[in-house]
């Protein structure tokens, strides 16, 4: 910067910038109004707590009362039967036996899916919690400035273990709170479909509309996870959401719906209820899903609304499939493996032709991730890599136990994403394509 | 139309508003949601009184300024929350005009709240001294002199960074 620049414009056009960061105000808005309407009404702020040294004796002394007002309040409400389900649905961070959990006042459900008010809350959480302990990540979604981050930390009522955890940002990620949890235990692998129902895997919409889910669940959440329906939509081995229509793996049926309704229907392949299997990749309009044998990949260039059969670049199976924030496919083939055969193929024309990336075989436990047809991320254990130049080269993004495996790798643009470290405990931003990363590390 | 739907319909109008400026003026998100929540919770009770008022948004944004500045007095709430770690910027990967803005926004975090908002409210919302001095409760002169003072920090402290920035790159060269 010059020493003569102008100040008062740099800092207008640096205020325009920044404020269109600030969140969407239409859902607290509606929160206002909801809460609004409860007798009382008094807002909690969230953020950190400060604690002080004069506070610790206020504390204890509020714990007495507290353990003898929990012990008057139980005898008084051990018949409720409301106490008992938020009992079995507790917030973030809360052991499913915890007695401090308090029942949501959110009751400002929209969309198509709403919780009858004779249902149990799936949730006693409320927003605004503390982060758990610990907390490490299983699965992360971003859309605009808004991130949920699904995974499992040191219970917040002091019960020895781990418990489920939700945790919600409005900035990209800078700071989280945490929010109810879906209706389901949290697994970082919930891939049994005859196990009872669990999530692994979080995917919003909008800073509304999300959904959970996991081989033998889906749950749907219209108010930015204030609230889950309870209702289990079924096995869900992979979903992806764009431009207002969600696409999901279920068994071995590709479904589509629109965002935010319960209403799913077949997908409409060239032949007809045609098997698939997971992954479902989306990047802007373009949609790719595997046919379960492996040897043909159905695309689509409208969200899902037709299909095309396109023949998978690979001689054997497909490994693994991402799709480019610029619409391109990175197919990763699971054979051959000797080592002058490359594996790795990127289309930049809807699957009609691949062009193979030299210098890449296949390994056990590699998986491959495009931000951009130009940019390609390999991982494999202990090691992340970024190639610009076609696989020729490949720059170290991170290595050894802590950092290098990854456990997530996602592009919301070509130039932004984010990576989570193999043990969960950090999450890595990068805003120009990943030449540099930004950490985030739970404590 | 009755008190609760008056409120809802103002609620509704004017919340993005004041979540943009009260987002600059917090730094954060989440502080930001609290600030609108908190000012809205505070006002709710005498909506009428803000009805009243020559021009209601003006009274909820000083409301709105008046609850930042207050909290911010409180010893436990001097911790400056940012969406960014405050890392000095490495100007070979970024644009220069993204650069720019980036260093001015961490820069206005760090001044006194009073000339953040005075800032804030003249650069982002273009209001008149005469506004700006109703929202802060002080006279003119003290907002004129709030605007030039925060600016002439902005722009030494600007200038330093640059500096520092520019001795790193040509160390880098060398």
């Amino acid at each position: 910067m010059s020493d003569d620049f102008d100040i008062e414009d740099v800092l207008r056009a640096s205020l325009a910038e920044r404020a269109r960061k600030a969140p969407d105000g239409n859902m607290l808005a509606e929160r206002i109004i909801d809460e609004a309407d409860h007798p009382g009404w008094v807002h909690e702020p969230r953020g950190p707590r400060h604690w002080r040294g004069w506070m610790l004796p206020a504390v204890a002394a509020a714990s007495v009362i507290a353990v003898v007002a929990t012990i008057v309040g139980l005898v008084q409400l051990k018949h409720s039967d409301k106490d008992a389900a938020d009992a079995d649905h507790p917030r973030s961070g809360y052991s499913a036996t915890s007695s401090s959990a308090t029942p949501s006042a959110t009751n400002s459900l929209v969309g198509t899916t709403v919780v009858s008010p004779a249902e149990p809350s799936p949730s006693a959480g409320k927003l605004g919690g503390d982060v758990p302990d610990k907390f490490r990540v299983f699965d992360l979604t971003f859309v605009d400035h808004h991130a949920w981050a699904l995974g499992r930390g040191d219970c917040l009522d002091g019960t020895p273990g781990l418990c489920d955890a939700v945790l919600r940002s409005g900035d990209d990620g800078a700071n989280w709170s945490s929010t109810p949890n879906p209706p389901a235990a949290v697994t970082s692998t919930c891939a049994d479909p005859a196990a009872d129902p669990c999530v692994s895997q979080l995917r919003f919409a909008s800073s509304t509309i999300g959904y959970a889910f996991g081989a033998n669940s889906l749950y749907m959440t219209t108010d930015g996870g204030y609230q889950w329906n309870p209702k289990n939509q079924g096995p869900t081995s992979s979903l992806e959401v764009a431009n207002g229509t969600a696409l999901r793996v279920s068994g071995s049926q590709l479904l589509t719906a629109t965002v935010g309704s319960p209403d799913w229907k077949p997908a409409a392949l060239p032949t007809p209820k045609a098997a698939v299997r997971a992954p479902v990749v989306r990047a802007l309009s373009h949609a790719y899903v595997p046919a379960a044998g492996g040897d043909t990949i159905y695309a689509s260039s409208d969200d899902g609304a037709s299909w095309s059969t396109q023949a998978a670049p690979c001689a054997g199976s497909i490994a693994s499939m991402s799709a480019g924030a610029d619409g391109s496919l990175a197919v990763l083939c699971a054979s051959p493996t000797d080592n002058s055969t490359p594996a790795l193929f990127v289309s930049q024309n809807g699957a009609s032709s691949f062009t193979p990336w030299v210098g890449v075989i296949n390994q056990p436990n590699r998986n491959v991730f495009a931000a951009a047809n130009s940019t390609v991320f390999r991982s494999g254990p202990g090691r992340l890599d970024r190639s610009t130049d076609g696989g020729k080269t490949w720059q170290t993004v991170a290595n050894g136990n802590a950092d290098g495996a990854i456990s997530f790798l996602g592009f919301e643009s070509p130039t932004t994403g984010r990576w989570v470290t193999g043990d969960g405990s950090t999450i890595y931003t990068t805003t120009d394509a990943g030449q540099n990363w930004t950490p985030h590390t739970f404590k | 139309m009755d008190h609760d739907a008056v409120f809802a319909q103002f609620v509704r109008e004017h919340t993005a508003t004041l979540l943009r400026s009260a987002y600059l003026l917090t730094g954060n998100s989440m502080a930001a949601e609290d600030l609108v929540q908190e000012t809205f919770v505070r006002l709710f009770p005498k909506w009428d009184r803000v009805q009243a008022a020559d021009v209601p948004m003006a009274y909820v944004r000083r409301s709105m300024v008046n609850g930042f500045l207050n909290q911010r007095r409180r010893p436990s709430s001097r911790e400056i929350v940012v969406d960014e770690v405050p890392e000095r910027i490495d100007g070979r990967d970024i644009g220069v005009e993204v650069t720019n803005r980036d260093l001015v926004w961490r820069m206005l975090t760090t001044l006194p709240d009073r000339q953040r908002a005075a800032l804030v409210m003249r650069f982002f919302e273009d209001l008149a001294d005469e506004q700006i001095a109703e929202s802060l409760g002080c006279r003119l002169g003290t907002v004129r002199s709030l605007i030039s003072r925060g600016l002439a920090a902005l722009r030494e402290q600007t200038l330093r960074e640059n500096a520092l920035n520019n001795a790193d790159a040509e160390g880098r060269q060398a």
